[in-house]
């Protein structure tokens, strides 16, 4: 029997994203997002100027939340990135804004299934830190619109640990 | 005897070796802690980090001090990220993410940076 261990959400505006990883590049995104998310990221931005150095990689989690922006391949990559981050910072709410040196964004995949949904892949030592906390289940909820993305995260925890 | 042998060689071997670094290494390494951090003054380093974060478009116009946190200039976790970046492009280091989790202000910042003697 699970209890629920908290709540979080986040929204964001995804032109920082872009803005940040125009003035920073991949050290901007090294920062919060693994090389899988990065991998992801650069196949929906074909713009040469920031692809260059590209691993292109045929991840089938590229096909995920709903696109309406196919004039726009940019804006989708941002969209995405902004997606990611607002369930990191979701998640990190969720958890009780407690030592954010020991989550290290880095450590959260968020992923999709193929049908779209997204959901957690923790690696380690975040995985590891979760267990410790006693948490064992992350609902996740991503959207975003026009300007803005937006996260909603749930994680349920053992009901014999302590928060 | 055994009491008389150790008494010899403690003041053959130990004694001047403590006096040695007692007495003079202290000098040249107080001096090197309180003006320099590799080869960047504190003073330096305070100032291109104000300076960085003085140039943030967020942080426009907001007086910035080195006690200042990111916080109380209406800074999030992005715009930190963002700033952290910015100051390892400044100093030539990268800030490992267990540290720059926990930088969330100027003087953690400068603090971070005096102890990284790599900094340019």
């Amino acid at each position: 029997m699970n209890k629920l261990f908290g709540i979080g959400n986040d929204i964001v505006k995804i032109s920082r994203l872009e803005a940040s990883f125009k003035r920073h590049g991949d050290k901007f995104l090294k920062r919060a997002f693994n090389d899988v998310e990065i991998s992801i990221f650069k196949s929906l931005n074909p713009t040469p100027s920031i692809t260059e150095g590209i691993n292109e990689n045929s991840n089938s989690d590229i096909n995920n939340e709903n696109n309406n922006n196919n004039n726009n391949s940019n804006k989708r990559g941002f969209e995405y990135l902004a997606g990611r981050w607002a369930a990191k910072e979701s998640i990190y709410k969720a958890i009780g804004n407690q030592d954010r040196s020991k989550l290290n964004f880095q450590n959260i995949q968020i992923l999709n299934e193929p049908n779209g949904r997204p959901y957690v892949n923790l690696l380690e030592p975040t995985q590891t830190y979760f267990k410790e906390l006693g948490i064992n289940k992350i609902h996740i909820a991503i959207s975003h619109d026009t300007d803005y993305a937006i996260s909603n995260v749930i994680l349920e925890s053992n009901e014999l640990k302590k928060n | 005897m055994i009491r008389n042998t150790f008494k010899l060689v403690s003041n053959i071997a130990v004694r001047p070796a403590f006096s040695s670094t007692f007495v003079r290494q202290p000098i040249v390494a107080s001096s090197m802690m309180m003006r320099n951090y590799g080869s960047i003054s504190e003073k330096e380093i305070t100032d291109r980090v104000i300076d960085v974060v003085s140039k943030y478009d967020k942080v426009a116009g907001k007086s910035v001090q080195p006690t200042t946190t990111f916080k109380e200039l209406g800074l999030d976790s992005l715009d930190s990220a963002d700033i952290l970046v910015a100051v390892e492009e400044e100093f030539g280091i990268e800030i490992p993410d267990e540290e720059a989790d926990k930088i969330t202000s100027c003087a953690e910042t400068i603090s971070y940076l005096r102890k990284t003697p790599t900094a340019k």
